[in-house]
């Protein structure tokens, strides 16, 4: 009878081939790879920061956007009361803010004749 | 070829975030600084009656040297006043819809210059340490307080002008959206012509509102003839102005009245 353990470890053939050690060349690309992935993450982040600035920005110039897109789910004829009455609102402020009385930069009230 | 892409990309997204954030950020940023000058002119203007007034009773050459000193703070903060508020007026030019382009360029341009005269008042100020020379310094920007009012009351028009005319446009683009919306609404014949009617009664009031404006604009032209009190002429420009609002409100109560029902 034959030991079967002792004939697999021996067995040339089923046996691991030796792992060489990477030639210097391979090291150099294998850096390379580590750096392109580096670098591919950190353009990445870079680029998922701006565009959550961006919206971050963007949504609070429009508060009125926000308050419209947060109401719980209108019905069809709610939203389009909403949309005309929004579109009137919008043309009141803008009619108020022009008001030629209210003037927004009065000039400075300052002493233009200044004496000892 | 990835890479490059990946780049042009951050570039873009950094680029139209940042514009965004400029643009709306530019006129607070100006308004602030300009009422920040103006506060603490307020405190040196305070400061410089105080010590005028001690120097007045006193006589003393002290007393005058404080004076002088005090004066100078007043006079070089002045001149940033004057900067800070020419920049609002320039950026809300350049930023308020509907301003005449030519108006625009034109204005901006004088600003500019003015704003520059006012950071060279203010070096040589701070070079001055005698009273003559203060004085002398001060009194020629003093010289020049009505070209700076007729180039402030300008601005002024322009900008109320131009929201004026914003208004106007607005509306008519407005008024036509609903009109065309109740002539396609399945409506009861009378009803829609007594609304019909009521868009001839708005038209009426934008056209009154127009001319209004037209008659605001030679006004305002009138700036550029012989210098004049800026303010009278400014007033001219805005009692014109109460005529054409006056018009824009009433076609807005008109038009909410006539809204009532209507599908967009």
């Amino acid at each position: 009878m034959t030991d079967q353990t002792k004939f697999t470890e021996t067995q040339e053939h089923l046996q691991q081939p030796p792992v060489e050690p990477p030639t210097p060349k391979e090291l150099v690309k294998i850096e390379k790879a580590k750096k392109i992935r580096k670098k591919t993450f950190l353009i990445s982040a870079a680029i998922f920061t701006v565009l959550i600035l961006a919206a971050v920005a963007i949504s609070m110039m429009q508060p009125e956007t926000q308050t419209f897109v947060s109401e719980p789910s209108p019905t069809p004829t709610t939203q389009q009361e909403t949309l005309l009455q929004k579109e009137l609102n919008s043309l009141k402020e803008q009619i108020d803010a022009a008001n030629p009385q209210d003037i927004e930069f009065p000039p400075p009230p300052i002493d233009m004749e200044v004496s000892l | 070829m990835r890479r490059k892409f990946i780049v042009i990309s951050v570039l873009l997204v950094l680029f139209f975030s940042s514009t965004l954030i400029f643009a709306s950020e530019l006129l607070d940023q100006a308004k602030s600084d300009y009422f920040f000058q103006l506060e603490k002119y307020r405190e040196e203007e305070k400061d410089f009656y105080l010590k005028r007034s001690q120097y007045r009773n006193l006589q003393t050459f002290a007393s005058q040297e404080e004076a002088v000193q005090a004066a100078k703070v007043m006079l070089i903060r002045r001149a940033e006043v004057w900067r800070t508020y020419f920049q609002a007026v320039r950026i809300a030019l350049l930023e308020t819809k509907g301003v005449d382009i030519i108006a625009r360029n034109s204005q901006t341009n004088k600003i500019e210059t003015w704003q520059k005269n006012m950071i060279e008042h203010k070096k040589r100020l701070e070079n001055l340490n005698v009273i003559d020379a203060v004085l002398l310094e001060s009194q020629s920007l003093e010289e020049q307080k009505q070209t700076i009012e007729k180039l402030t009351y300008q601005s002024l028009g322009i900008l109320a002008i131009a929201k004026l005319q914003a208004n106007t446009d607005q509306l008519k683009a407005f008024s036509q959206k609903i009109k065309d919306a109740i002539e396609a609404q399945e409506l009861n014949e009378q009803v829609k012509q007594t609304k019909l009617r009521g868009f001839i009664e708005i038209d009426r009031s934008l056209s009154n509102s127009q001319t209004a404006i037209s008659q605001a604009n030679i006004k305002l032209a009138n700036f550029e003839g012989d210098i004049f009190n800026a303010k009278l002429g400014f007033e001219n420009v805005q009692e014109k102005l109460i005529a054409s609002y006056d018009q824009i409100r009433r076609a807005y109560q008109l038009l909410v009245e006539l809204s009532e029902g209507v599908e967009l």
